[in-house]
C-alpha cells in the first residue's frame, strides 16, 4: 500500500521528481515538459550568442606579438595571437608574399597545419583545406575561412599587429 | 468510527462511483498531448537550425537580430502550447 498522495496534490515539479525516482515511465506531458525546457535552453544559447559572451579569435586588439625573426618563402612560424590561448600560424607563400591565420579550424577546433607541398593550409582532423592566400575555405567541412592576423615586417622580425576577419569562401 | 461521527450509515457517505464513472470525460485528450508533443518537437528542430545559423553568422561578425526574434518567438509559442495542454487527471 503506498502512503504517497495523487499527482494532483502535489506541486508538478515535486510529482514529476518522485516519478522519476520510482523509476515510473515517462508521460507524454513530462515529454512536453522536457521539450519546452530544451526550448527555453536554446533560446538562452541564442541570447548569449546575441550578447556576444563567446569570444571570437578576431577580435580586434591592439597588442602587438614577435611572430618569428625570419620566414624563407614556403616556410610557416607558429606564434600565439591574439592571446596566449590561441594558437596561430604565419606563412611566407612562394611569391614572397607573407600571411598569418589563426590556426585553430573553424570547422571543430583541430589545429591546421601548413602543407607546404600542395600550397595550402590543412586541417587533419576532418580533411578542411585552406586557401593560404585569403584563409577562405577549399574543401571539406569547415564553414567559415580562417581568422586573418595583420603582419608588419620589420628590419629585426616579423611582428602581428592585428586580426581582421577571413577571406570568402573559396570555391571548392 | 468517522461514520457515525458525520451521522450517516457508511452507505449514504461512501455512495460510489456515480452515473458514468470509468468512462473517460475527454476522449481526445492523449491526441491533443501527442499533438502538442510534435509541434514542440518541430519547433526544437527548427531553433536547433537557428542557433547554428546564429553561430555562424555571429564568427563572421554578421548581425543576428533576426535570429534572436526567431528563437524568442519559438520559445513563446512553445511555452503557450505547453501550458494549454490538457491538465493531469
Amino acid at each position: 500500500m503506498s502512503s504517497r498522495p495523487p499527482d494532483t496534490q502535489r506541486p508538478p515539479v515535486r510529482a514529476l521528481l518522485d516519478r522519476i525516482r520510482e523509476d515510473a515511465p515517462i508521460t507524454r506531458r513530462d515529454y512536453l515538459r522536457m521539450l519546452v525546457t530544451i526550448s527555453g535552453g536554446l533560446f538562452a544559447g541564442t541570447a548569449a550568442v546575441a550578447l556576444g559572451l563567446f569570444r571570437r579569435r578576431d577580435e580586434a586588439t591592439d597588442r602587438e606579438v614577435r611572430v618569428a625573426e625570419a620566414i624563407p618563402p614556403g616556410g610557416s612560424a607558429r606564434f600565439r595571437y591574439p592571446s596566449d590561448d590561441d594558437p596561430a600560424i604565419a606563412i611566407r607563400l612562394a611569391d614572397g608574399s607573407l600571411v598569418a591565420y589563426s590556426s585553430v579550424c573553424t570547422h571543430l577546433s583541430c589545429t591546421v597545419l601548413w602543407n607546404r607541398e600542395e600550397g595550402r593550409i590543412d586541417c587533419p582532423c576532418h580533411d578542411g583545406q585552406f586557401d593560404p592566400r585569403d584563409g577562405g575555405v577549399l574543401a571539406g567541412p569547415p564553414l567559415r575561412p580562417l581568422p586573418r592576423i595583420e603582419l608588419v615586417e620589420g628590419t629585426d622580425a616579423i611582428w602581428a599587429v592585428g586580426t581582421t576577419g577571413g577571406g570568402s569562401r573559396g570555391d571548392a | 468510527m468517522a461514520t457515525r461521527e458525520r451521522g450517516g450509515s457508511p452507505r449514504a457517505s461512501n455512495t460510489g462511483p456515480g452515473p458514468g464513472a470509468g468512462h473517460d470525460r475527454d476522449p481526445e485528450r492523449a491526441a491533443m498531448l501527442q499533438a502538442r508533443t510534435a509541434i514542440v518537437a518541430t519547433i526544437v528542430v527548427g531553433q536547433l537550425w537557428g542557433l547554428t545559423v546564429a553561430l555562424n553568422r555571429y564568427f563572421e561578425h554578421e548581425s543576428i537580430a533576426l535570429l534572436l526574434v526567431f528563437e524568442t518567438l519559438s520559445f513563446l509559442v512553445a511555452l503557450a502550447v505547453w501550458l494549454a495542454a490538457p491538465g493531469e487527471h
